[in-house]
Order: structure tokens, then sequence, then C-alpha cells
């Protein structure tokens, strides 16, 4: 065991002794810095380009807004409360509505209310905007939960997936408390969004700083003194894939709780057991802010220590460093530019386990189950769980392929 | 002790680099004798197990060449390899004890009697990349020797030192051949020939010669001449015979050759050495090759 750790120890030297290591461990809390700040610094422009307010500023008026609507059901005097206040705004098509002063003095406030209805009213046949909206009526605002109801239900049919598993997804939606009380939560709001830019952060940062795991041996030529030693085809390989894992672990956790330190720190902590569908009206998952924001980070967890993983094992089967990152940079960025649809079902299944989209909100809570021998398995448990044993398959592939190196 | 290698061959492609070699070493130090391109590299590669031969087997006292237990009794100088730049000596020797399963106070102490004896217990805390060719091959050295290796294989473990180094060399070699199996590979006679109990000599891919200095003399002694003749008949004698060696002197050309009777007058029988039987070899090679 002793030789294990020491072992351990001279892989962590060697990789904290790379300067693109170093370097890429400081960038990458760099970007994670500025993808949260970033979007709170800076100015609001009028239209003559005069700097009206802060962002954070701007920020901190929405903010307050959704704290005095906090703990109000989602029911029809509320929603007749906003429609009677959008009601107010003077459409014109010179000005955007936002813009404009009934909005900042009546509208605004009223606006998270807005953008939650919206989702449920809105058809493809007819777009429901700020003018339909204040022109609403009473008896709108009462089916509200039963239109919501019905297009759900509609939604989930229309997908491919099994009679069964439509069934287990509309039989969630009971679970949901009704009616949906209102939560200030914009702190999970944006935790959602950027943990995503985090996950793709921490998943290029490991496969930079994994590529030369075991390449960096060929290259160095370091190889014939390693595998020729007692401990280089077995003890040694697991020291370095124990490091893979709990350095991409290391990095992911530190990552991700300073991503959600931040948000707290500037949305605000409110929302952790506001309801899910706050943010996503038409989902079915009877969760919490809270909750989600654990299975997601989880799912991003399970999905960086995959990613390192693969990383490790292309590094046993490629030549150089390079090409291995190469390689990881297709597999992480080209997902992002593709989309598959939803119609084949297994194909868009299969798309979602690719490592950037294991990153992604959308599809950890996505409606579309994963189904497997019969089984209903939710991606939000799906995920993560085939990211842990793809990882450790990964791992073996890296140790066998790593085992049989041949040098010549 | 027992190193058994049973028709042991490597194919690259069509390429024979080794072709059927059956050894069996046993305390001592051996010798490999081959020109580049001979297959001493690949030999070895196979005997410590980083390259599979394509057939064949080669096994330590019935352990595999493949298994843990094998390695554990390994030591290796590969002929050319990498180091850690950023190690220090000390460091790098520290690493390699680690991966041979040495416990840390035990790695300290050997690490420190190796540095000495290779010399370099001055630079031990010196980054490698400061070092010069013989100072890493002598680290190279240091390091096979950490887990006071039964079978010691060191490809071209002399390159890149000095005459001074290498003599020292040949002195811990033979000191250290009386209880373990040493093979060492070279392409230069003078390293081997007076510390070898026995010697390998490979040529193109094959084993053609085993045995004591004297068994391997055995075939050109009383074969090998020396005269000083005109420059016609050097000529003559050049086209006919394997020349061992050959300058101008004043009156003529001094040849020293192979034959198998006298090759002309004024020739004088001389003692072979492993020298002559080498670059015998070797301009029999040339010969075939230049026709
Ligand atoms: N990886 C390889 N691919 C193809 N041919 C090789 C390879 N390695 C060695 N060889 C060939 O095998 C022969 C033996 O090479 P080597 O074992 O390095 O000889 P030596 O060490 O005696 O100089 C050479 O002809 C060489 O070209
Ligand atoms: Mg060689």
């Amino acid at each position: 065991m002793n030789t294990f750790w020491n072992l351990v120890s001279y892989e962590y030297k060697k990789i904290f002794k790379r300067k693109g290591a170093v370097i890429t461990l400081i960038l990458a809390a760099a970007v994670s810095l500025f993808s949260v700040f970033g979007t709170i610094i800076g100015y609001i422009y009028d239209s003559n380009g005069e700097p009206v307010m802060s962002r954070y500023d701007d920020m901190k008026t929405d903010l307050e807004y959704a704290r005095e609507l906090s703990g109000r059901a989602i029911d029809t005097e509320l929603i007749m409360e906003a429609s009677e206040a959008y009601s107010k705004l003077e459409l014109n098509s010179a000005e955007k509505y936002t813009d404009s002063e009934e909005y900042e003095n009546y509208a605004r406030k009223y606006s998270e209310i807005y953008s939650i209805v919206r989702s449920v009213y809105n058809t493809s046949s007819e777009l429901f905007d700020v003018q339909t909206f204040g022109n609403m009526t009473k008896e709108q605002a009462d089916n509200f939960y039963e239109i919501r109801r019905q297009k759900q239900e509609q939604a989930i049919m229309q997908t491919n997936m099994s009679d069964a598993a439509k069934q287990s997804v509309i039989g969630l939606d009971s679970g949901v408390e009704k009616p949906i009380v209102f939560e200030a939560s914009e702190g999970y709001t944006r935790f959602f969004a950027i943990m995503y830019t985090t996950g793709i952060i921490i998943a290029v940062a490991a496969a930079i700083i994994f590529a030369p795991l075991f390449s960096g041996e060929y290259t160095s030529g370091a190889d014939s003194l390693i595998l020729s030693s007692k401990h280089g085809k077995s003890l040694l390989v697991w020291a370095k894939l124990f490091v893979s894992f709990t350095l991409s672990a290391g990095l992911s956790v530190i990552l991700t709780v300073l991503t959600y330190a931040e948000c707290m720190a500037i949305w605000g902590t409110d929302g952790a057991d506001a309801a899910i569908q706050l943010q996503v009206p038409m989902m079915s998952y009877p969760l919490t802010m809270g909750q989600c924001a654990l299975l997601y980070s989880v799912s991003v967890f399970a999905a960086c220590i995959m990613t390192a993983a693969l990383t490790a094992m292309l590094s046993a089967a490629i030549k150089t460093p390079s090409g291995t990152i190469v390689i990881m940079s297709v597999i992480i960025i080209a997902p992002m530019m593709l989309n598959v649809s939803e119609d084949i079902v297994w194909l868009y299944k299969l798309f979602c386990l690719l490592p950037s989209n294991m990153m992604a909100f959308w599809c950890i809570i996505d409606s579309i189950q994963f189904e497997l021998f019969g089984l209903v398995i939710r991606p939000y448990i799906f995920t993560p769980v085939f990211a842990l044993v793809a990882a450790v398959l990964f791992g073996i592939s890296a140790y066998r392929i790593f085992g049989k190196k041949q040098v010549n | 002790m027992e190193l058994t290698l049973d028709r042991v061959t490597k194919n690259y492609g069509s390429k024979i680099a080794c072709d059927r070699i059956s050894l069996t070493l046993t305390k001592g130090v051996y010798g490999l004798l081959g020109a580049n391109g001979a297959g001493k590299t690949t030999l070895m590669r196979m005997m410590c197990g980083i390259l599979e031969p394509t057939s064949g087997s080669i096994s330590y006292d019935g352990i595999d060449v493949s298994r843990e237990e094998y390695r554990d009794v390994l030591g290796y100088l590969p002929q050319d390899f990498g180091y850690y730049p950023e190690f220090t000596a000390q460091d790098f020797m520290m690493y390699i004890a680690a991966l041979k399963g040495l416990p840390k106070a035990k790695a300290k102490v050997r690490t420190t009697e190796l540095l000495e004896l290779v010399s370099l217990k001055n630079e031990a805390k010196k980054k490698i990349k400061t070092f010069s060719g013989g100072m890493k091959q002598r680290l190279g050295i240091a390091q096979a020797m950490l887990n006071d290796p039964k079978i010691l294989v060191l490809d071209e473990p002399t390159a890149g030192l000095d005459p001074k180094e290498r003599v020292r060399f040949r002195n811990l070699i033979s000191r250290m051949g009386a209880d373990r199996i040493i093979l060492l590979s070279t392409h230069i006679v003078s390293d081997i020939e007076h510390i070898a109990d026995t010697i390998l000599v490979m040529k193109s891919g094959q084993l053609i010669h085993s045995g004591s200095l004297d068994e391997i003399i055995e075939v050109i002694r009383g074969k090998v001449w020396e005269c000083t003749v005109p420059q016609d008949v050097a000529d003559m004698l050049t086209e006919k015979y394997p020349i061992i060696n050959t300058r101008n002197a004043a009156e003529g050309v001094f040849l020293r050759l192979v034959c198998d009777k006298k090759p002309c007058e004024n020739a004088v029988n001389t003692e072979a050495t492993l020298e002559d039987l080498y670059l015998y070899y070797f301009s029999v090679e040339e010969r075939t090759d230049n026709k």
C-alpha cells in the first residue's frame, strides 16, 4: 500500500511539474469566475447609447421584485393581478415595451409571473404575447393548471417513447404540488445555466491535463524503464488512474462549489425549496430547485470523471498527447454544434450521453426517459450511473492497453 | 538461476529482427556482440518484457517474462530512453525505486550508494536536464541496479562513457557478475573482451556463435596473418581474403588478414583476437554485400 501512495505522489509531481497543467488549472478557475461575474459587469444603455444604470443595480431591482412576490401561490388571483399590470402597457412598435415607463412602474414586478404563464398559454398557432396577457380573461386564468396538464400530456404523447415510459412521465406530475408557489430563485436559475460552462471547462481542463498521463511516458521515452519495472504494468497504472480520478473529482467539486457559491452570493440563496416548475413550467418531475441543483451537480461530477477516464484510455492508446487532445476536443466540442432529433429516441438518448451533453441541464431533467431492458430510468439517475460505469470500463481498458504496450 | 530463451523470434513485417534464438544463461557475464542492426536491442527488449516475441518463449527459473515476479528480479538499461528533465538525479532514482517496489528507507540508502558508485554523488541534487550524455548514461546504469537484480540487461552501457569511465564500468561489472546473470550488448569488442565469461555473436538476427573467448576465437585461430607487401600484391590479397587491418608502411602495404593457409611468402602467423573475429565476420558481410 505504501508503494501505491508513493507512486501516486510521483504522478501528482509529474503533473504539477508540467507548466501546461498548472496554466490550465489557473485558466479554468479564471474562466469559471468570469462566466459568473461577466453577467453583472457593465451598464445598461438606452436607445441613445447613454448608460442608464449598472447591470448589477438592474439585477438587484429584479431580485427585489421577485422577493416581493415570494410565497404567493400562482393562482387565478396572482395571474389576474399580473395581467392587470400588463394591460397598463401602451404598446407601440417604436419602442421596446421593456423600455417604457409603464413597464417600470407596473408590469416589471410581474415579469417572472409572465414568463411562467407564457410557456403554458403559448400554442403553436398563437403566441401568448404581452398584449394577449394584458387582455386575458379570468376563465383562462382559472384554467391555468388544466391547460398546463393537457399541453404536457400532449407533448409527452407526441414523443416516441414507449407507452410505459409515457405513462410514467405523465404520472409524475401528480407529485407536483398545485398551485405552484412562487419563490424568488434567480440564484438557481443562473446556477443551472452557468454550470454548463463550468462543466465544459472542467472537461476541457481534464482532457488537457490527462492527455499525457500515459502517452507522456511514450514521448519522453521513459516507457521502457517503466514497463520493465516490477510495478510498471500494474500498480503504477492504478496509481495513474487514481490520480486522474481524484484530480478530476477535486477539480469538479471545487469548480461546482465555486459556481454555486458565486450564484448564491450574487443572486441570493432564495428558492432552494421552490418547485423546479418555476423555471421549467411544463416539467413533470416533482423536484425542488435544490434537489435539481444536487442532481445536476452529481451528473456533472460523473461526466467529468468519465471524461478524465476516457482521456486516460486514449492517452494509453495513442502515441502522443496532442493526438489525445485533438480527439477529446472533437468529442467535447462537436456535440455542442450538433442537434439530434428526438424522433429516433435511442439515437437522441445516446447523444445525451456524450460528455458535453451530460453537463447540460436540459439533458439531466429531460422528459424523455432512458429505457433499458424494459426499465424506465430517469435521466438524472441514468446519466451519472452510466458515466461512472463507463469511467470504470475506460479505466480497465487503459490498464489493459498500457500493460500490453510494445516498445519498438 | 537459469534464464532460458527458446526459439525466440521477432518479425517486423517481412524483416526478421531476431531469428529463432535459443539460449540458456546462468550466473556470469555475457557479452552480446553484433554490428548495428544485428538485432541486439530487439532481443534485449524481449528479454525485458517490453516487446512480445512473434514466437518463442523466455523464462527465468520457470517464471515467464511477462510476469511481475520476473520484472521483480530484472534490471534493465535500455539503449535509448527518456528521463524526466525536471527531476533531479536523486528524484529519478527514488522514483524508479518506487516503481521497483523498494521501501522508501531502503530506496534512499541504495540511491546514495549507487550514485556514489557511478560518481554522481555531487550531482544528486541537480536536474537531469543539466546532465551530459555520459552522466545520463551513468545514471541509467545506477537505476538498473537499484533492486539488486538477479538478471541485469544492459544495452550498449558504455555508449557515451569516456575511457576512464569505461574502465570503472568494466571493473564494476566483473565484480557484480559473481552472483547474477549479466547480459551486455556492444559493438565495441574491447568492452567485453576481458570481462565476459561468455561471448554471444549476433548477425542479421541470428546467433552465430556463443562460447568463451577461447572457444569463439577457435574459428580463426592460426588463420590470422600479417605481412608487408607491394601495392599490387596487396590489391590481389584484398580481393581474395578478409582484411582486418591495412596501413601504408615504408616498404609497401602492411596487411592483417584471415586466411586458411599462408597467403604469401613473407606472411607471419599471429595470435587471433576477438577483434579479428568480429572484423572477420563484418568484412565477410561487406564482401558479400559488394558482390
Ligand atoms: N520498430 C521496428 N520496425 C521495423 N524494424 C525494426 C524495428 N525495430 C528494429 N527494427 C529492425 O530490426 C533490426 C534489428 O534492430 P536492433 O535490434 O535495433 O539492432 P541492434 O540493437 O543490434 O543495432 C534492424 O534491422 C532494424 O531496422
Ligand atoms: Mg541496439
